[in-house]
């Protein structure tokens, strides 16, 4: 008997549309929605098949929680093989879906696999060795996505290598990541190595290719300061005493916002520094050298520009991802753009 | 205690003693000559680097003999995470090992150039690598073997290194961890000029793995990891290897390096 569990959201299960996005996650001992044709097409194999449903926002609002959920069910029904989705383009669906695969696979080494079309945000949540099946934009071609779904799980079940190999060439998303092999040799011998055959003039391959960092346009400078409203950022890791939202001290995940309305300074021991890049004691000395309330209301009182946004935002670099780094800004520059902030002071450490 | 006995044990068997003898030959031929960069990492306290007792940030670069690391000259006063050097590691560092081997037959081994990141700005930065690049080319090196301690910052005073090593006309290999995020589609390096065209990899250090739940544990009830975290280890552990101490130089020698996922 083989067990099979398949992730899909409110809508697919046929729970309702928009509406029901915020369904709770539940366990269905049948197949539902597009796996009553995956179940049929696998009639051959003696399949066990059961469903878990979450609502599209359910999961993104309560992720750990349906993660520890689907933990359970993972331990109680013991799949053969998790398959999440097709989401095809999309975006909520998408990246729940590979987060579920991928926490199954990861965990407990369960084949995983989902359907996303090439532009679903849910490709940058895809664990290793998840495999994503490509897809059309939409659920028009629902029927022709569940055949390849049929395919693969007969491959996956049947652990057959070569045909696995060919067909993850023909019909999956290559999705281009780094992660860690075995080497033939120690680090120290392959230096070696490799100097050896710089050093005789032979062609070699270096083993970590270069990628230009993407450019970054400098901003026009605001014409008239006296008119503008000003914030400040940090990823200095300044939050309030207690760290309430618990922000990482390295490498941050989040961004958050704290008020500094009506204050005219920030005072020693109502914030602290969460950062281990830098030597954070002067500036739980003085929160003011890092988010420079201080003089920026001083600055503000002398008309030097208009305003002062109620709020700071911070996050923590020191060890950060640039692409996380990158959507964190993405997301502070939207909430200050919406709030009519002109300009920002970015105090780095 | 025990282990004293074990050792005192051995010795009264009257076993002999191996001896090794570690020399760096005078090497007639035209064998290609070469250095090791050895960078290391000597900042505040508790992240420190001695070199003969001295700490070394206020130093230039200096040219060693392999067997003064064998001997203890260079001790590591850093005491935490995966990105240090412990002192065993520089008593027995596997890439002086490696060119000891070869010496004689492939190369000519110099000795070392030990050297410091992390400097605070990008004068200084450069200048290090200057320094180092300068080292190498009066001792006529043809080539190098680059590695450092740390990571991020300390990644550009490396690179600076390994660039005014090949602007000297100094063929050079540089070793790294890489950053690649633990879903892999980061840029592996924060610093990476088109000198660095030799790179070694060390493996994706932010790729998360499983830790089976443990039968036996020794030491204490929890786990203390990092980033103020505590870990029970009768549970399964998923995390990535910055939760082990020295763990870029466990992994080189390991032989872990990251590449694309076909």
């Amino acid at each position: 008997m083989t067990n099979v569990l398949h992730y899909l959201n409110q809508f697919f299960a046929g729970i309702g549309g928009e509406d029901k996005a915020g369904q709770e996650f539940l366990f269905l001992p049948k197949p539902t929605g597009p796996g009553v044709l995956l179940r049929d097409l696998l009639k051959d194999q003696q399949i066990e098949y059961a469903t878990v449903v979450c609502g599209d926002n359910y999961f993104h609002e309560h992720e750990e929680t349906v993660l520890a959920s689907l933990n359970e069910v993972v331990a109680q029904f013991q799949p053969d093989l998790f398959i999440a989705g097709p989401a095809f383009h999309a975006g909520r669906y998408g990246l729940a879906c590979a987060k579920s695969a991928s926490f199954v696979r990861e965990r407990f080494e369960v084949p995983a696999i989902t359907g996303l079309y090439e532009e679903n945000p849910g490709t940058r949540e895809i664990g290793r060795h998840v495999l994503v099946i490509q897809t059309g934009s939409s659920a028009a071609s629902m029927q022709s996505t569940i055949k390849r779904f049929a395919e693969l799980a007969v491959l996956l079940l049947n652990n057959n290598q070569e045909s696995l190999k060919v067909f993850k060439e023909e019909f999956c998303l290559r999705i281009p990541r780094r992660f860690t092999f075995q080497a033939a040799a120690p680090d120290s011998v392959r230096a070696l190595d490799m100097l050896m055959t710089k050093l005789r003039g032979e062609v070699f391959e270096s083993e970590i290719p270069r990628i230009a960092a993407a450019p970054h346009p400098v901003p026009a400078a605001i014409g008239d300061l006296s008119q503008a409203t000003l914030a400040m950022v940090t990823e200095g890791g300044l939050v309030p005493l207690g760290n309430p939202d618990r922000l990482e001290s390295s490498r941050g995940t989040k961004y958050f916002k704290y008020s500094i309305e009506e204050r005219d300074d920030l005072k020693p021991g109502e914030f602290e520094a969460m950062h281990t890049g830098y030597d954070t004691s002067t500036v739980n000395a003085d929160p003011d050298r890092l988010i420079p309330v201080d003089a920026m209301r001083r600055l503000e009182r002398e008309r030097n520009f208009a305003r002062l946004h109620n709020y700071y935002y911070v996050t923590t670099g020191t060890g950060a991802m640039p692409a996380k780094m990158q959507e964190l800004g993405v997301g502070i520059a939207e909430e200050l753009s919406t709030s009519g902030v002109n300009g920002v002071v970015l105090t780095a450490t | 205690m025990r282990v004293a006995h074990y050792l005192a044990g051995v010795q009264k068997s009257g076993v002999a003693a191996e001896r090794k003898t570690i020399r760096l030959d005078h090497v007639q031929s035209n064998l290609p000559r070469v250095v090791l960069i050895y960078q290391v990492q000597s900042q505040i306290p508790l992240v420190r680097t001695f070199y003969y007792g001295e700490e070394i940030s206020k130093t230039l670069p200096s040219f060693v003999h392999p067997n003064e690391f064998i001997d203890g000259a260079v001790v590591s006063g850093t005491y935490k995470s995966e990105r240090k050097i412990p002192t065993s590691l520089h008593c027995a560092n596997p890439f002086i090992e490696e060119m000891l081997k070869r010496h004689g037959s492939e190369i000519n081994f110099l000795g070392v150039i030990l050297s410091r990141g992390y400097n605070n700005s990008f004068e200084q930065k450069k200048k290090m690598g200057l320094w180092s690049a300068r080292l190498a080319r009066i001792l006529h090196a043809d080539g190098a073997v680059a590695m450092m301690e740390g990571t991020g910052n300390t990644t550009v005073d490396f690179m600076q290194t390994v660039k005014a090593c090949e602007e000297e006309g100094i063929k050079t290999v540089a070793i790294m961890h890489e950053d690649n995020g633990a879903r892999g589609y980061e840029r592996p390096l924060v610093d990476h000029p088109a000198e660095a065209d030799a790179m070694i990899s060390r493996g994706n250090r932010s790729e998360k793995f499983i830790i089976a739940p443990l039968d036996k544990v020794i030491g204490g009830e929890e786990i203390d990891l990092h980033l103020k975290a505590k870990h029970d280890p009768h549970k399964p552990l998923f995390f990535d290897p910055t939760i082990f101490f020295g763990a870029h130089c466990q992994m080189g020698a390991s032989g872990f390096r990251a590449a694309y996922e076909s």
